[in-house]
């Protein structure tokens, strides 16, 4: 998102006060004045009024913990060095930041025609955030995966994730030649092949059930691949560790 | 092929040093065996071996199979020297080609340990293979190590080095020509390298400090990974967590575009952040200087903090 129209900063600077009636009689006649012969100034204002009855449609939605803190910093001082015209949202820096949820509530936005760009993406994040924080409710861990004790059988069990079409056969087949191998494999080694395992489970496990409540999440997605590439790799290891005990 | 064999004796009692960071070991003797086919050790408890196998330029060294502690160091011979102590199973010493194995010779599919220091011409390949604690230090060959159990220390390595365990921590050090690194289940250390670098550990921390590489990727499914090192123009340097923090030490003037993603994580930042890409969810993207090289950092879940070196 850009804002370019900068035309008229004496004027722009003082459009939330415009909005909230904050302007003196006097003053506040003569920007209605302006905005009826700036068409610039009028787009301006009404872009701010969009984004102010966005914002109240919102409802108490709270932003996540991480984000908000830098977000509200940049609503109060725009950050040091952004360049001219840029959307500029610092994140915290040093410091982990945490929610400032009261001071959001009542904070009083006095926004410069920048500031109105800011608060326009300010908007944005604020809506992911939100519906992101909803998703992070939802519990990703889950019980331990406990190795099987069962016979002829090296996995652990709950898992519940289907894997990738083009991984799914052989998969299924290194898993076969690992049971089958149990029998003759080091106890120990056995102990060791499936915590390992187990391990790589309970990530597909995590990844499974946030994909499964965040289905258009991208990163989710490439997540739960990269792990089931791992655990394929990791068969292909530990099928050498029985070729060898051969 | 020359082989041949030093005969030391029974009176022959070698005491050698390891390198500080090894194992100790101490009192080693020979074993007179074969010609072609060397046969070290024989069929007692706690057989001393010593030999000495002459190397042609361009041979591969092969340990193979082999379970115990070894420790493999340079020389300025081209000879490959093994000295140590097995427990009865003769090794043998096979050249192929251009290929001379070591490999124990228990026809009845036993493990058995050996503890020896094996000496070889820096410039050779090594390949190892087995389950071992294992020492490697001064090579310019390439190294690729196979192992099933056991801690791995690889030092002042010019050549690319591979290394893969099941079980057992790996430590490379001062190595030059890129690193290839997993344990499934242990800490996956490097330090001061040069060149690619891929470490992976299943369920233990990877620790990347002093790095030089246009190419780094690392990844943790059940811990932390911290990389300190530079970040060249166009290079590509990627942390994927599952469970655990990501923290990444990049010099005050790196110049590069930053994607990070989480789902159930925190990011702090020492440097400012200019978004430029919010999808949703918690992805997003940012740079730090100019956008030259990329850094792709992913953590399902934990903390994620990009630190100034």
């Amino acid at each position: 998102m850009t804002y370019k129209d900068n035309e008229h900063p004496e004027w722009t600077d003082r459009l939330s006060d415009f909005l909230d009636g904050g302007l003196d009689p006097e003053t506040h006649a003569a920007f209605e004045a302006h905005l009826g012969e700036c068409g610039s100034c009028r787009g301006v204002l009404e872009g701010l009024d969009e984004v102010r009855r966005r914002a109240a449609a919102l409802g108490p939605i709270e932003p996540t913990r991480d984000l908000w803190a830098g977000i509200a910093a940049t609503i109060r001082a725009p950050a040091a060095g952004a360049a001219e015209g840029a959307t500029v949202i610092a994140l915290p820096t040093a410091e982990r930041a945490r929610p400032d949820i009261g001071s959001r509530r009542s904070h009083r936005v006095s926004l410069s025609s920048m500031q109105l760009v800011a608060a326009s993406l300010v908007l944005v994040v604020g809506s992911s955030l939100a519906t992101l924080t909803l998703r992070s409710q939802s519990p990703t861990s889950t019980p331990p995966v406990a190795a099987t004790g069962s016979e002829g059988v090296i996995m652990p069990a709950g898992t519940a994730a289907p894997p990738p079409a083009d991984l799914a056969l052989e998969l299924s087949s290194l898993e076969q030649a690992l049971a089958e191998a149990r029998g003759v494999l080091d106890p120990n080694t056995v102990r060791i092949l499936e915590r390992n395992l187990s391990v790589i489970e309970q990530a597909i496990e995590d990844s499974h059930r946030a994909l499964m409540q965040d289905p258009e999440n991208a990163f989710l997605a490439e997540h739960l691949d990269r792990v089931y590439h791992r655990k394929l790799e990791y068969l292909r290891e530990a099928a050498r560790v029985v070729e060898s005990a051969d | 092929m020359r082989t041949r064999l030093l005969s030391i004796g029974l009176l022959g009692i070698v005491t050698f040093p390891l390198p500080a960071q090894t194992n100790p070991r101490a009192e080693h003797a020979e074993h007179p065996g074969a010609s072609f086919t060397t046969m070290l050790g024989a069929r007692h408890m706690s057989t001393m071996v010593d030999t000495l196998v002459e190397l042609r330029p361009g041979d591969r060294v092969v340990l193979e199979n082999l379970t115990g502690q070894i420790s493999v160091g340079s020389w300025d011979r081209n000879e490959l020297e093994i000295r140590g102590a097995d427990d009865g199973v003769p090794i043998m010493v096979r050249r192929s080609g251009s290929t001379v194995r070591v490999v124990r010779d228990d026809r009845k599919g036993r493990r058995h340990a050996l503890d020896a220091r094996i000496r070889m011409p820096a410039s050779h390949d090594l390949r190892v293979s087995g389950s071992l604690d294992l020492w490697i230090e001064g090579l310019s060959g390439s190294i690729d190590v196979d192992n099933v159990s056991g801690d791995i220390w690889i030092a002042d390595a010019d050549g690319q080095v591979s290394v893969r365990t099941i079980e057992g921590e790996i430590d490379v050090v001062r190595s030059r020509g890129g690193v290839t690194a997993s344990s499934q289940s242990d800490d996956v250390r490097l330090r001061d390298v040069r060149g690619p670098v891929d470490a992976h550990s299943g369920s233990g921390d990877v620790q990347l400090m002093e790095i030089v590489s246009a190419r780094v990727r690392a990844e943790t499914q059940d811990g932390d990974i911290t990389f300190s090192g530079t970040i060249d123009d166009g290079g590509d340097y990627g942390f994927f967590v599952h469970d655990g923090d990501a923290e990444v030490a990049i010099p005050a003037d790196a110049n590069a575009r930053v994607e990070v993603s989480t789902f159930d994580g925190e990011f702090i930042s020492d440097f400012p952040v200019v978004l430029q890409r919010f999808t949703g969810g918690r992805e997003f993207a940012f740079t730090v200087g100019a956008p030259r090289a990329r850094i792709t950092i992913q953590v399902f879940d934990g903390e994620i903090h990009l630190q100034r070196r």
